[in-house]
């Protein structure tokens, strides 16, 4: 999931040789299938969508794993932890984006695969619209994402890779980036696909394993309510704490609306639509995805409100910051195999996010913004070493800014789920469903919404960290909405409003090629 | 209703949507929000559609979340306002909290399964096939980018009025 809070205060050390036989173990085995796939890519086809192999459970487990990053097992439990229910909101919305995003685009992205040939979704939103501008902004949105979301991911991941092995932070990062880099560069996304299977399997079964046992460390779930409410009532109430009670409910309801219809625009999810063997894969993809997911949710749920109960009971002593409740918990609270495993599927969730980042990424700059500048290159065998370069020099690139900046990270934070739900909801969600789209709408809407991502989000933050505080209350005031509102869901609203707007505004330039016009009709 | 009527009513509460959470309504956002989602996830149909209102196949997708949404938030609404601090549970949560769980979270992954049993309506073979040569045929009269190559097979020797070996 989204990286709202930065991962910045770091997890314990586990020192356990289970634990790090777990890790090891994970590590080797992700190694080999990128090592694999190597063995298996030919072609840029190959590396980007695999070549279209992919079958049901592998597309639903990785769809699931792309969603499900660090932030949900080290984030979700601290948002939780700290404003009870509204976090929930976030990870309790996100099994409806998965239906969301079937509905709306399984078919479309599917077959607009068959029927012309597209990589990427830069390529997609150019074969609609037929404008280079679309394709131009398509493909820097992702970009600017993609640096942006793997600096957090590599950020969390130095800490994770601390609390297994016990190495210093530095090393955790760089050899957390260097073995993302090798399976990633070596397999693309036919080593991505198979290593987020394994991933999403190991992110269920912990899952499983949390909840069980933190009901029972809670005192049952009517035990961990109680406690709540007696506590903080709105601990425990529908809408949680954030930002106060009024304020809490504006928050969790615009999560819900971001976190449901936004994963329609996440393109490291859409672009898996591509990957699939055929249309009839899709089937029942939905389902296997939003049901890993509700499960997957569930780390959040039971460690964040039964460690916020015990604490609050008395029961145990608050010696840790919020951040570092889930670690805490499997660590001090569930046997080694059951904390080893979880600390694996923390791996996991980190690494099968980033994968896919990776690969959108790397494709926007060897693919898409050359082909938008009028600069494609046309030998197939060139544009697959093009693209492994650019794979290698984006997680050099955000390896540097978080061994460089953790302020940086931060503010990069701010940018995130929320940034390509607003750039890309109106532009492909709503463009392939809709044959009133325009390409003026397109690139109005999607401009809007990164505007208002920088403007209400990065800005303020960047201004807090250089000091200029001023500007940061200037701006903070200026946003019309409760603070507690995200700047995300603000953003894809106005873009979405945008887009329709200036789409019916300049109906007469309207047009759908006429190849595409019965995979939008029917 | 026009096409362009539906994208216009979703574009329309965009815009209603952040009104209410300017103003401070929370209930009133509430069930804008769900009105939001229903009406992107009925925009699937809204070039399908052989009449006004019609958005079929997720007719039945539509209304259920429909129910489970004003179902969620009505219970939500009718057993907590801001500054409540006294609870009944159900299952172990605050019934308002239950409400949400049950009726926002857990019930709308049956819609998921829903999607799945209606899939081949609208991505069966026979669709699939009707969309790809409509596709291929409007290739074959115009010139799109990254249209895949295609190999013709030569028309074999019968075909082409030759002899053959028997």
């Amino acid at each position: 999931m989204t990286d709202v809070l930065p991962l910045q205060e770091g997890i314990p050390v586990a020192d356990d040789p289970v634990i790090l036989a777990f890790g090891a173990v994970y590590l080797l085995v992700v190694v080999l299938i990128g090592v694999w796939g190597y063995l298996r890519t030919k072609t840029t086809g190959d590396f980007l969508i695999t070549g279209k192999s992919v079958g049901t459970w592998v597309l639903a487990m990785t769809a699931f794993s792309v969603i499900q990053s660090g932030f949900g097992f080290v984030g979700g439990p601290e948002l939780v932890y700290e404003f009870g229910m509204t976090g929930m909101w976030i990870f309790f919305s996100a099994p409806l984006g998965f239906l969301i995003t079937w509905v709306l685009l399984a078919k479309r992205m599917r077959l607009l695969a068959d029927i012309r040939n597209v990589l990427t979704l830069a390529d997609g939103m150019y074969v609609r619209y037929e404008s280079n501008a679309v394709r131009g902004l398509a493909g820097f949105a992702v970009a600017v994402g993609v640096i942006a979301y793997l600096a957090t991911n590599l950020a969390a991941l130095q800490y994770v890779m601390r609390a297994i092995f016990g190495i210093p932070v530095i090393w955790g990062l760089l050899g957390g980036a260097a073995i993302l880099l090798g399976y990633s560069m070596l397999g693309g996304m036919i080593a991505g696909v198979w290593t987020d299977f394994l991933q999403a399997i190991t992110m269920i079964i912990g899952a499983g394993f949390v909840l069980a046992y933190a009901l029972s460390f809670g005192g049952g779930m009517e035990g961990i309510s109680r406690n709540l409410a007696s506590a903080d009532p709105d601990l425990i109430s529908p809408f949680g704490t954030l930002g106060g009670e009024t304020a809490a409910v504006f928050a969790a309801l615009a999560w819900w609306v971001l976190f449901s219809v936004g994963a329609a625009g996440q393109p490291h999810l859409v672009t898996k639509f591509y990957m699939s063997k055929s249309l009839k894969i899709l089937k029942w993809g939905a389902p296997i995805a939003a049901i890993s997911y509700a499960i997957s949710s569930m780390i959040a749920f039971s460690a964040g409100l039964s460690m916020r109960a015990q604490v609050e009971a008395g029961a145990i002593e608050q010696t840790f910051s919020a951040s570092e409740v889930a670690p805490v918990f499997v660590l001090q609270y569930t046997p080694s195999v059951v904390a080893g495993l979880i600390l694996a599927a923390l791996l996991a969730a980190i690494m099968s996010t980033s994968d896919s980042f990776l690969n959108i990424g790397a494709a926007a700059v060897s693919r898409d913004i050359p082909r938008a500048l009028g600069r494609p290159i046309e030998d197939d065998r060139t544009e697959l070493r093009v693209t492994q370069a650019a794979l290698a020099g984006l997680t050099v690139l955000s390896t540097g800014v978080v061994y460089f900046s953790d302020a940086l990270v931060g503010i990069l934070g701010t940018i995130g789920w929320g940034f390509f739900a607003a750039a890309f909801v109106p532009m492909v969600v709503l463009g392939m469903n809709w044959k009133g789209a325009t390409a003026e709408g397109a690139i109005v809407a999607t401009i809007a919404g990164l505007v208002i991502n920088v403007v209400y989000s990065a800005i303020p933050m960047a201004a807090d960290v250089a000091g200029l505080v001023e500007l940061a209350d200037v701006i903070n005031a200026a946003y019309p909405f409760p603070e507690a509102f995200p700047v995300g869901t603000v953003a894809m609203l106005v873009a979405i409003a945008l887009f329709v707007g200036v789409s019916l505004a300049t109906q007469e330039r309207s047009y759908v090629p006429a190849d595409l016009r019965a995979l939008i009709e029917r | 209703m026009a096409r362009n009527t539906i994208m216009a009513l979703v574009g329309g509460l965009s815009v209603a949507l952040l009104v209410a959470a300017a103003v401070g309504t929370f209930r009133v956002f509430s069930y804008l929000a769900a009105l939001f989602v229903l009406a992107t996830v009925a925009s699937a149909a809204i070039e399908r559609a052989d009449g006004e209102f019609d958005i079929a196949p997720y007719t039945g997708l539509v209304a259920g979340l429909g129910v489970l949404f004003l179902s969620g938030l009505t219970g939500i609404w009718l057993t907590w306002s801001p500054g409540t601090t006294t609870f009944t549970y159900v299952f172990g949560l605050p019934t308002s909290t239950f409400f949400y769980v049950l009726f926002l979270w857990a019930l709308p992954l049956l819609g998921a399964i829903y999607y799945s049993v209606v899939f081949d309506r609208v991505g069966g073979e026979a669709v699939v096939e009707a969309i790809m040569a409509d596709a291929r045929e409007a290739q074959s009269e115009g010139s799109f980018p990254l249209v895949p190559r295609r190999v013709e097979t030569p028309p074999d020797r019968r075909e082409r009025g030759e002899p053959t070996d028997d």
